[in-house]
């Protein structure tokens, strides 16, 4: 019987509110919701219907003000409507926990895809195997998936909503997460355990590739020796979590925006200027607090990069400009 | 538990009779004896809870850092330990006799074992001040600041200086001092209630008709003599 | 005239408890219960209204995706403070303080509670919790919202507000310990002769029920918050990993406290539920026996289900297994006086008078608020909904919808007899409307929010979630508006009002035998108990002498 119930609710939250079903259990954790969905309405509209009805029945007028003779106790009654929902909430209870245990169970599909997730604020890092990392997840479809997470400053937690997963990132601890993504395509990915400022920007994408081979030549990307140093800085942007505080459309965030950065004459907060080139650059990043932009706070932590790396950096923000 | 001793037409008794220390919501000394004992055991009972808080952080670092407490309790000195289990048990002792003597409108016994529960107190938050101080003096701090000098090293067994020194020493002090420490203020609000019953008693206030006061602070004490009794051998003998 | 038992004549000019010592220190040093009670309901007033104007920032905030009326730091501390007044200076102290400390005692014919002045040490302690409540936000105020996780929480960087913060919450658990130990106190001995415990009015057995979870369950928020404040200080490492500690055990403390608080919220809720809608169907509560056991029910297994707000922390599968288990038995007893309650208008004589109105807006935000926690308790479907908007949604169905309404039904019910006026029928009625209305308006949208995804405690969001975000800030003003309406009537009716009798509903508990407002002492004699839903030969004389028994029936 939950089968044509929950394809009805299926159309009609689908319509604007279920996201995607993404992941191999997104479709049994929708069944749950339905079940549970068509549960309470049902006695929602129990209660309503029966508040609605005996006030409208048995108000107060003047032809009636007292009330009908009636008992005020029944213990068959009293069992009945204790028995009853005890035996719904364990049914509930019952499927819930199976499709809960289902979800951690190996999934069929091949050795699973490990990545390591590593949150700080307010980005996310995912290590691929073969050693490629990026701030999206990459993951293929039909594969199963594990990611072994962790968290080096607080806790932040991954959440997929189009895959109905969650699990928090604890710092001092690994957290797992084992799933099997079905469709390709791009999903979000957001963090649903209160991290800070950012905490509502710490988003990123699950991108799942439609077959091996398309993940595959993903991760052979950027791995030839002939890397440009501007590669080597837009890589640095996203691994180091830059990302997270500078912009590359304008805006200024929790830090300088880096569009159109480089030459500029920056304002100090202490009403000097100076003009952004390498050293600044190198200043900037070993030592934050030196020189500090007008408007701007000082919680930028250091950052260690080797040389090559710092090169790499000057070189990207040169391509940041409009214009020659 | 009804039913306050009133008169038959369940007025309450005209002022003249009001025993003195009858508050204006009970009709009897009995109920109001009876209250206040419900009262006490109501607010021992969020004692329990707040200490089994610190019991159970006690068991989650000792099951996750078994070698570490069976390690770091000999910096403890257990012979002091046992000292003061023995002082604190003898002042529940003298607190019980204390209820006694009011009971029986014994004054000079009611003073004596006040002041004998007051005295003990007294040693044992004095043997703690040497514990503690021994301790804080040679490094052996909470948490981070814990950096035992070579002389405290020196006075653990043999077998047990031989064996390297478990990561996050600081962690067992930090669970010890916490737990001591509560608990020694625990006993210094109970050396301030004493004090305040033998000034009331000096006054005359408490006899076979009146003794809750000493009944309710004895029972407060009992609980911390028992907390004592828990924390004891968990830091010192285990 | 004929003698009528049970009724108290009024009182002489000056007599009553409001006129009993004048001058501040006759109130800021009172031993009167009653007047202890005023004091509290002002400071949760004023507490609800800072907590409001939070919440209405946060909503125009939320007006547009990319936010911008405030920085992401001023909306992460307004949400944090906004659940931090609402939670431990509005909620958890509400109805027991304020309306459970007026009428407890007159609902035992009683003179006082057991211990007067532990009552108003309670105060104090209220009130210095909420002083250093003010100076955290003073101080520049704390983000890491109100549940307080490390290590966000504990860090250097977050400053010393932290430490504040956690003093007031030591403070004013204190002052709830107190309040229980008063009241389980209080109904346990100081019963008259005829009540027995079967012969309690309903929301007796809800503040005692509420009281064993205050003492057992408070203590636990003491000794969590004393060792925050230590780890902040002095890094004792038991919940920073950076120093050996772990904090997932945080978690584990604070909830052990923070889920049997929410049935701190609502049992004394669900007392003033079973007396209004009683009264206002001039029947007996129907299975009376039943309510008050499933309010014990409720209060026992509340304390072993708080894992259920950590599925996703870290925790056991089988853990939360256990956990899932009893939280679904929690709603057993919920659904049971659900039914009650509604086998209680059956054939009555209704009367929708504004306390009524705002019950019958309970069962219905009371179904929602209860039927949306099994999606939460249930494994499969808590991991994906886990921290978004639907779970707001559900806590402020039960905690504002149910709780508050609730409230406003007490408050309105037992206002003669607290202030001796009769409060304004009209905007009574409309504040309930509109309360009923706005409520809806803000925090429907919310469940589909989180149903499609959107995390808590966004500052800024995907503009996919626009819509609903609108209709919750409208809302939220039409709710507002709704409670100033409620406010202002009553505050209108202290100086407007129709004097009140004794007995204006024609209810059967003690409090409504005594003249409104009561006298100091409440009753010259203890009187005789009597069965509190036994309404038989009371007779509405007129409206100014209220109702009044016939000698000789109904005395139980």
């Amino acid at each position: 019987m939950r089968q044509p119930l929950h394809s009805l609710l299926g159309t009609v939250l689908a319509a604007g509110y279920l996201p995607e079903r993404a992941s191999s259990v997104a479709e049994g954790v929708d069944r749950i919701f339905g079940f549970i969905f068509w549960l309470s309405a049902f006695f929602l509209a129990l209660i309503l219907a029966l508040t609605v009805l005996f006030v409208a029945r048995y108000r107060k007028r003047p032809s009636r003000t007292e009330p009908e003779p009636s008992p005020s106790q029944n213990l068959r009654l009293e069992l009945v409507w204790s028995a009853i929902p005890l035996a719904l909430v364990m049914v509930v209870f019952a499927v819930s926990t199976r499709t809960y245990f289902r979800m951690s169970e190996p999934e069929a599909g091949g050795p699973a895809l490990r990545i390591q997730v590593t949150a700080r604020r307010w980005s996310w890092w995912f290590e691929h195997p073969g050693g490629k990392g990026a701030g999206d997840l990459h993951l293929v479809a039909g594969r199963p998936t594990e990611l072994v997470m962790v968290s080096t400053d607080v806790i932040h937690s991954l959440y997929l909503p189009d895959f109905r997963l969650k699990q928090d990132a604890v710092p001092g601890r690994f957290t797992r997460l084992a799933f099997k993504p079905i469709l390709p395509g791009r999903f979000t990915i957001t963090c649903a355990e209160f991290c800070g400022t950012d905490h509502s920007r710490m988003t990123a994408q699950a991108v799942v590739h439609p077959d091996q081979a398309s993940f595959d030549a993903w991760a052979r990307e950027g791995t030839q020796a002939a890397a440009t140093l501007a590669d080597v800085g837009r890589a640095i942007y996203a691994a180091k979590g830059c990302i997270a505080c500078h912009s590359l459309d304008g805006t200024p965030r929790v830090g300088p925006t880096f569009k159109n950065l480089w030459g500029k004459e920056e304002k100090l907060a202490d009403g000097t200027s100076v003009r952004v080139d390498e050293e600044y650059v190198r200043e900037s990043i070993l030592k934050p607090g030196a020189k500090v932009v007008a408007g701007f706070a000082n919680v930028m932590p250091p950052v260690p990069l080797d040389e090559r790396e710092m090169q790499g950096v000057a070189a990207w923000l040169q391509t940041l400009r409009d214009g020659p | 538990m009804t039913a306050p001793g009133t008169d038959r037409a369940g007025a309450t008794m005209p002022a003249e009779d009001r025993p003195r220390f009858l508050a204006i919501q009970f009709d009897s000394m009995g109920a109001q004896a009876a209250t206040g004992k419900l009262g006490i055991w109501l607010f021992l009972g969020s004692e329990i809870l707040f200490f089994g808080g610190l019991f159970t952080a006690y068991g989650v670092y000792r099951a996750n850092h078994h070698e570490l407490f069976r390690y770091a309790r000999h910096f403890l000195d257990w012979r002091l330990g046992a000292l003061n289990t023995v002082v604190l048990v003898s002042s529940s002792l003298s607190a019980a006799w204390s209820v006694r003597c009011a009971q029986l409108g014994q004054r000079r016994g009611l003073h004596a074992t006040l002041l004998a529960t007051f005295a003990l107190a007294g040693v044992f938050m004095a043997v703690k001040v040497v514990e503690y101080s021994h301790k804080l003096h040679n490094g052996v701090g909470w948490g981070a600041s814990c950096h035992p000098s070579e002389e405290i090293l020196a006075t653990l067994p043999a077998a047990v200086r031989a064996l390297p020194a478990p990561e996050h020493l600081g962690t067992f002090f930090s669970v010890y001092y916490l737990m001591t420490g509560l608990h020694g203020l625990h006993v210094l609000v109970g050396m301030g209630l004493y004090l305040w019953l033998l000034g009331r008693a000096h006054r005359g206030d408490f006899g076979p008709g009146y003794y809750g006061p000493v009944d309710t602070v004895a029972l407060y004490w009992h609980l911390v003599d028992m907390i004592w009794i828990f924390l004891f051998p968990l830091f010192y003998l285990m | 005239m004929t003698t009528i038992a049970g009724t108290a004549p009024a009182l002489a000019a000056g007599e009553s408890y409001l006129e009993h010592g004048h001058g501040l220190r006759s109130w800021l040093l009172t031993l009167d219960h009653k007047r202890i009670g005023i004091m509290y309901l002002a400071a949760i007033t004023g507490a609800l209204l800072l907590g409001g104007v939070f919440a209405l920032v946060l909503r125009l905030n939320l007006w547009r995706p990319a936010g911008g009326l405030v920085s992401n730091d001023v909306y992460n501390k307004l949400f944090t403070l906004h659940g931090a007044v609402m939670v431990f200076l509005f909620v958890i102290p509400g109805i027991p303080a304020a309306l459970g400390n007026f009428v407890l005692p007159l609902q035992l014919g009683a003179k006082d509670l057991a211990f007067p002045r532990v009552n108003l040490i309670s105060w104090w302690l209220y009130m210095t919790g909420a002083a250093l409540f003010v100076a955290t936000l003073v101080s520049g105020g704390i983000d890491s919202g109100w549940t307080l996780y490390p290590p966000y929480s504990l860090e250097e960087s977050r400053g010393l507000g932290i430490l504040l913060a956690l003093s007031a919450l030591f403070v004013v658990g204190f002052s709830s310990i107190l309040t229980g130990l008063n009241f389980i106190a209080t109904i346990h001995t100081m019963r008259p002769r005829g009540m027995g415990w079967f012969d309690l009015p309903l929301f007796l057995w809800a503040l005692y029920a509420t009281g064993i979870i205050q003492i057992i369950a408070t203590p636990v928020l003491g000794i969590t918050a004393a060792m925050g404040f230590l780890e902040r200080l002095f890094h004792l490492g038991i919940f920073m990993p950076e120093y050996g500690g772990d904090p997932v055990l945080f978690q584990h403390f604070f909830w052990f406290y923070s889920h049997p608080a929410v049935y701190i919220m609502i049992l004394p809720a669900m007392g003033i539920v079973s007396e209004v809608v009683s009264v206002f169907s001039r029947k007996p509560i129907f299975g009376y026996r039943f309510i008050a056991m499933s309010s014990i029910a409720i209060a026992v297994i509340g304390f072993f289900v708080w894992g259920h707000h950590m599925f996703v922390s870290g925790q056991s599968r089988w853990a939360s297994l256990v956990f899932s288990f009893l939280t679904f038995l929690v709603a057993v007893p919920s659904a049971i006086k659900t039914f009650n309650w509604l086998a209680t208008l059956y054939k009555g004589a209704i009367d929708l008078k504004t306390p009524m109105i705002y019950v019958l807006a309970f069962f219905a935000i009371f179904g929602v608020g209860g039927l949306t926690g099994l999606f939460l308790g249930a494994l499969a479907t808590d991991v994906a909904l886990h921290d978004t908007y639907f779970v707001v949604a559900h806590f402020h169905f039960v905690m504002v919808g149910a709780e508050l309404t609730a409230f406003l039904a007490g408050l309105h019910y037992w206002w003669p007899k607290m202030t001796g006026r009769m409060y304004g029928e009209t905007s009574g009625r409309v504040s309930a409307v509109l309360v009923f209305l706005g409520f809806h308006l803000t925090f429907v949208p919310q469940f589909l929010a989180g149903v499609a995804g959107m995390p808590r405690r966004y500052a800024t969001y995907a503009p996919a979630f626009q819509a609903n975000n609108r209709l919750s800030t409208v809302g939220a003003f039409v709710l507002a508006l709704g409670l100033v309406v409620a406010l202002a009537g009553l505050v209108v009716s202290l100086f407007r009002g129709q004097r009140a009798p004794a007995n204006p509903w024609g209810a059967a508990s003690l409090e409504w035998t005594t003249p409104s407002p009561p006298a100091h002492d409440n009753f010259a004699e203890t009187p005789r108990g009597n069965k509190p839903y036994d309404f038989t030969g009371l007779r509405l004389v007129s409206e100014d002498a209220g109702w009044v028994r016939a000698a000789g029936e109904g005395r139980g």
